[in-house]
């Protein structure tokens, strides 16, 4: 990787938040025998309380404690992401490599399914499967699912259909491998390598499209350790006190910061890492 | 094209397909006088028959601009979508306009004046504007402008302008309160209707101007290592001449081709923008609908993005034929 100040920052950032995410239960304990996703309240009271001793970024709307919320906020984070991405990728390694390989009226119908759902702003796609499948974290990953898939179906396919008129590929067939054996043994590892990179520098736009969907009220129960979530319930306390505007200032800067920081970290990533690859990775 | 909005069409109704028919049944109704009579709707539309004759008579009723009934609002979905239409319009004519002019003009600079300062300083606007959230920055915005400074607040107009628009006295032509305004010469509601739109534009300007500066950017710094560009220089041009007149001119054809994706970008930001800012368009809509489970409304929504994209993407492509000769002719 060329080594860019920019490039540098992301790396330390994406590390921070990795560190963070890892050591979650030991910087922020959960109570024995709860859920540790769910954050912990001290009271009922709707007012936010400023950051004190015990709770170092203050509480928010409910008197959820901001601190727990973000620190598991980016455990969640990463761990539907990564969900996300994975299964994405599966699928698109999957409908890519059957339409690349086989070419023909399946690449055709495989292909049409990819541009109907490139039809719709990927957002207000999300949105409809969502409420269709009823709010929740679990609708929330599918409809994502369903709606990123595509991208990495296509790159698959475009690595296959470069992949599969080589003289090695020609050479399997002829000495009878089955089709299942030439595309997992022979293709896949060759063509592997620009989605993973891909995939796991999307973790970035992933996470900032289930955090928008949970800010529509869409995503977690309320009460889970979700930056979206989170920011959505700093909407009340914009306006502060009188005489003093910025009274509730912690109640949206901190989770904001957070997965603002993360996507940041993410995207500089792989902004250096594409300057690299470039001719590589066809983007979408 | 043609293919793929009935492609759209029929992702639309697959997702109807999800719900028992008494809930179906809601897709059809436009009074709620209606639902009183369930089984008879159940019955005419086919929604106990096979599944392709049931997408036939739904897009049937599509086709005539029967969307069904929006119970968070009360009123048919197609009625809802053409009400709220004018306040999105409104913000898509000022913030569309203004990202692709300060995106392509900070891109073109960046390229021109490559590896220098204010190259770097673009090339992190452009980072940063692409990782915000925009519901996270349009909060920002309003704790800072409307909380600490009271100066822009949310809403599309003022209660007295809002007062003065639904009293009569002021004619509605377009729904567009700016342009009303300016027909209605009301010159302190066309101030009031402006300072409304200055976050949410902002918002909008921020988030989707840093994929038109990273375009803008690359396609002019390729222009410029062109072999035309030297020749334009060695015949004696002034540089400037050769930027503005022969270097930008193509370097803007690739911007074309992207702003179909910056539709996409407008149109999925307008949902978290309007609702960020209270202001009352589709997207403010859309997704209050979908926070009541109003199933109708949002799949109507959805639709509708749909089409607007696709239509969009074909726009772009019968300009960029238009504006180069190369693809028109090759």
């Amino acid at each position: 990787m060329r080594e860019t100040p920019l490039s540098i920052v992301g790396l330390a950032i994406v590390i921070f938040f990795t560190i963070i995410a890892i050591a979650a239960p030991v910087l922020a304990p959960p109570r024995p025998g709860r859920d540790p996703y769910m954050i912990p309240r001290y009271g009922y009271s709707p007012i936010p309380k400023p950051p004190s001793p015990e709770h170092p970024f203050g509480l928010t709307q409910g008197q959820y404690d901001l601190y727990y919320g973000v620190i598991w906020g980016t455990r969640a984070a990463y761990r539907i992401g990564v969900l996300i991405i994975a299964v994405s990728a599966l699928i698109g390694i999957v409908v890519g490599g059957v339409a690349g390989y086989y070419g023909g009226i399946i690449d055709e119908v495989l292909m049409r399914i990819t541009d109907i759902i490139f039809a719709f702003p990927g957002l207000i796609l999300a949105m409809a499967l969502v409420v269709a499948f009823g709010p929740g974290l679990d609708s929330v990953t599918l409809a994502m699912v369903l709606v990123w898939w595509p991208g990495y179906a296509r790159l698959i396919r475009g690595e296959f259909l470069r992949i599969r008129s080589e003289d090695f590929v020609e050479a399997a067939k002829a000495i009878g491998c089955s089709d299942l054996r030439v595309i997992v043994k022979h293709i896949l590892p060759n063509a592997i390598y620009p989605l993973l990179i891909m995939a796991s520098l999307d973790i970035g736009s992933v996470v900032l499209n289930v955090a928008a969907l949970s800010f529509l009220g869409l995503g977690a129960p309320e009460g889970y350790a979700d930056w979206g979530q989170l920011i959505s319930l700093s909407r009340n306390w914009i306006t502060g006190k009188p005489g003093d505007p910025f009274a509730y200032w912690y109640v949206y800067t901190i989770p904001g910061l957070f997965l603002f920081l993360f996507v940041m970290g993410w995207n500089l990533l792989g902004d250096a890492l594409r300057d690299v690859m470039d001719p590589m990775i066809r983007r979408r | 094209m043609i293919p793929v909005l009935i492609g759209v069409t029929i992702l639309i109704f697959a997702i109807t397909q999800l719900f028992d028919p008494y809930m179906r049944a809601s897709l059809y109704i436009r009074d709620p006088r209606q639902a009183k009579n369930i089984e008879g709707i159940i019955r005419k539309y086919g929604l106990d028959q096979p599944v392709y004759i049931q997408y036939f008579r739904w897009l049937d009723q599509v086709l005539h601009g029967n969307l069904g009934w929006s119970q968070s609002i009360h009123m048919p979905v197609l009625d809802a979508l053409l009400t709220h239409f004018p306040a999105t319009a409104e913000l898509a004519l000022y913030a569309a306009p203004l990202t692709i002019i300060i995106g392509t003009a900070l891109g073109k600079l960046a390229a021109v004046k490559k590896d220098t300062a204010v190259d770097h300083l673009t090339r992190i606007m452009a980072i940063i504007g692409w990782s915000l959230p925009s519901f996270w920055l349009g909060i920002m915005l309003l704790a800072i402008f409307y909380g600490g400074l009271g100066i822009f607040s949310p809403g599309r107009l003022s209660t007295w302008a809002e007062n003065l628009v639904l009293s009569g006295k002021f004619k509605v032509y377009t729904g567009l309160y700016t342009i009303d305004a300016i027909l209605n010469l009301n010159g302190a509601v066309l101030l009031d209707a402006l300072s409304h739109l200055v976050l949410p534009v902002t918002t909008l300007v921020i988030i989707n101007m840093a994929l038109l500066m990273r375009i803008m950017r690359s396609s002019m710094l390729e222009q410029l290592n062109k072999t035309y560009v030297i020749a334009a220089r060695a015949r004696g041009l002034k540089w400037k001449t050769v930027i503005d007149k022969h270097a930008t001119r193509n370097a803007l054809i690739s911007v074309v081709t992207i702003s179909g994706l910056l539709t996409a970008g407008m149109l999925s930001g307008m949902v978290i923008t309007e609702t960020v800012f209270e202001f009352k368009g589709i997207g403010y809509w859309a997704a209050h609908a979908a926070t009541q489970l109003d199933i109708p409304a949002v799949l109507g929504f959805a639709l509708f993005a749909g089409m607007v994209f696709v239509v969009a993407n074909l726009i772009v492509d019968i300009l960029y034929a238009y504006i180069d000769p190369r693809i028109r002719l090759g």
